[in-house]
């Protein structure tokens, strides 16, 4: 299950990494959008996937089950990445109304 | 009431009241009252922390290190007040210096949005509360870049935003793993944990060394530096000026933080191949210094030759991040706490000066026109003041005493002696030379030569104000710079001191 997690993991990075090497500017938001929650389901299995519910009654044992904190935190990261989504989507729509096309490499020269 | 909760209290409510208020008469008059009650709760802070040591707050009255815990010390009051001293010049600066369609959408929400997320970074005592407090500053400074809303600041904008999201992964998927490394994200308790030797260093090391990378893009060091001269150049002057004083120093709080305080603790064991039986933050110092030269290098260099002074004082900054980073790894590697008060004196010094800089070049820009040096000059008959004021910020810059930036580099040249590396001492020489050419470069053809049009009359009073606030600072702590030496001291002592740090946080029967 680990290797089968680490693997999914290491392939959606790989992917992300890919899209955001494209000249398209839509492919490389949607690429950064990709790494960013593969770092939030990275985030989860930190926890450790034992598959209990961290639900405990007074005086039962801890074992076999999931550490909640990564959880609470991957919540949190979750509706950072929303807004910053919202931002970057509206952000790209706006750059692509004043320069009328995406292509990334279109605007280059005198900006550094 | 615990005065720790105001610092981040105060700025919040400014930045929502302001942004309700954005289209009545008197929104400057709101904004400018928030940044003057910001500036009393961080003096009151401040006030309570030199007088009875550092402070701590457990939020919501979960017990560290369960819950999110606040903590100010020496360090953390010194940004703070730096923070609200640049603060308050550049609300009043903005009030002279943005238009009336500007601050109506929401210019000074998104300022204090920033101060919020600046302060809570300097005060938190938890990991991924400090990656929020990231957040925060960075979606602010998103939306302040895009301001103009030209195609030049969007495509700066969106560029900006991809690269901290990948920062921002990396930075979750560093404190992820510290977690499920170290099994706590509150730093007391990491460092606590860490001290006590039973957890496996390797992946620490890694995790410290990511973490490092993406301080390292917050505060612009080589090679993750690139983003900031556009991102400088585009934002309004005020904004540019709050980013590269203080929201920079965010990020080299955070590695004094985790690095002096934190990962000191980790000793790799000595069965290592490499750096055995020494700290984490040892290994991580070598990596820091070799960015740091070539931060310094770079920075330096390609300031002598930009053709325009926003572009120029972005790369200086540069260049002054890596002079900070410089005693900085030193004391990162061999532990010494006057390496460390020479990097902090050197924070306050740029903290107060380069604001003040790009302050001026807004000023400049506004009055001529544009900001391409061959297009300026002689604009010492525009005002005394603005002269004298860049003469002596330029004269801080490049070390010149009795101000500021002489004591910064002093100290930076006497921790590098002790060090005993030559070559940083040359390191450090080569850049204050470089720091001279471009600054007389800029002063002379600015300000003498043939005369451009120039149009005082577009300046207000507020602007040139608050660039005389910061520079009579810089004066008055260069003049006086005995106690400020000793508030520095102490600081750095608190940044390198951990078990006072864990006794603060944790309680000291632990």
């Amino acid at each position: 299950m680990t290797l089968l997690i680490a693997a999914g993991l290491g392939l959606l990075f790989a992917s992300g990494t890919y899209l955001m090497l494209r000249r398209d500017a839509i492919r490389v938001v949607i690429g950064s959008l990709i790494v960013s929650q593969t770092s939030n389901i990275y985030l989860i299995t930190m926890g450790g996937v034992k598959g209990g519910v961290p639900i405990l009654k007074h005086g039962s044992t801890h074992s076999n089950v999931t550490d909640p904190v990564p959880q609470a935190l991957v919540l949190t990261a979750i509706v950072i990445g929303f807004a910053t989504t919202a931002f970057i989507l509206s952000l790209t729509y706006r750059f692509y109304e004043e320069n009328k096309e995406v292509d990334l490499d279109s605007l280059r020269g005198d900006l550094l | 009431m615990n005065n720790l909760v105001l610092v981040l209290i105060t700025p919040l409510l400014a930045a929502v009241i302001s942004i309700l208020l954005r289209k009545t008469s008197f929104k400057d008059q709101t904004a400018f009252t928030g940044s003057i009650i910001y500036t009393l709760s961080v003096v009151v802070l401040a006030n309570q922390v030199m007088s009875k040591g550092a402070v701590s707050l457990q939020a919501g009255g979960w017990a560290a290190p369960y819950g999110i815990t606040l903590v100010a010390d020496h360090l953390s009051v010194l940004m703070l007040s730096l923070t609200a001293l640049v603060a308050l010049a550049t609300v009043l600066y903005s009030w002279g210096y943005i238009s009336d369609k500007g601050k109506e959408s929401g210019y000074y929400g998104f300022l204090f949005f920033m101060i919020t997320g600046m302060s809570g970074a300097f005060i938190t005592g938890d990991l991924f509360n400090l990656f929020v407090m990231f957040e925060i500053v960075l979606m602010s400074s998103y939306a302040l870049v895009a301001y103009s809303g030209s195609k030049e600041s969007l495509f700066i904008s969106l560029k900006y935003v991809v690269l901290n999201l990948i920062g921002s992964s990396l930075m979750l998927v560093a404190i992820g793993g510290l977690y499920s490394v170290i099994g706590t994200l509150n730093m007391a308790h990491m460092a606590q944990i860490l001290a006590q030797g039973s957890v496996n260093m390797a992946p620490v090391l890694g995790l410290a060394a990511i973490l490092f990378c993406v301080f390292a893009v917050k505060s612009a060091l080589a090679p993750f530096h690139f983003w900031a001269p556009p991102v400088y150049a585009n934002s309004p002057a005020p904004a540019s000026a709050l980013m590269s004083g203080i929201s920079k120093k965010v990020g080299i709080y955070a590695v004094i933080r985790m690095y002096i305080t934190v990962f000191s603790q980790a000793k790799i064991p000595e069965t290592a191949i490499l750096f055995a039986g020494k700290s984490v933050t040892h290994a991580i110092g070598h990596l820091a210094i070799l960015m740091a030269a070539v931060t310094i290098l770079l920075g330096g260099i390609s300031a002598i030759n930009r053709n325009k002074l926003d572009k120029m004082l972005s790369y200086s900054s540069i260049g002054q991040v890596g002079f900070i980073f410089v005693p900085l790894s030193i004391a990162m590697i061999s532990g010494l706490q006057a390496a460390l008060t020479a990097s902090i004196a050197y924070i306050v010094a740029h903290a107060i000066a380069k604001p003040a800089l790009f302050m001026i070049s807004g000023i400049i820009k506004k009055m001529t026109g544009t900001s391409k040096l061959k297009d300026l000059g002689g604009l010492k008959e525009s005002s005394l003041l603005l002269s004298s004021s860049f003469f002596v910020l330029i004269l801080s810059l490049v070390g010149i005493p009795p101000l500021l930036g002489f004591f910064a580099k002093l100290l930076s040249f006497q921790a590098a002696f002790n060090f005993g590396n030559s070559l940083v001492i040359l390191l450090l020489f080569v850049g204050s030379l470089s720091t001279l050419l471009y600054a007389s470069k800029a002063f002379i053809q600015i300000f003498f030569g043939e005369p451009v049009e120039f149009d005082c009359s577009k300046v207000s009073r507020k602007e040139l104000f608050s660039v005389i606030i910061l520079v009579i600072t810089l004066l008055v702590v260069g003049l006086q710079f005995e106690p400020v030496y000793q508030l520095i001291g102490e600081a750095s002592k608190s940044g390198i001191n951990t078990q006072t740090y864990i006794e603060t946080v944790l309680g000291a029967t632990k």
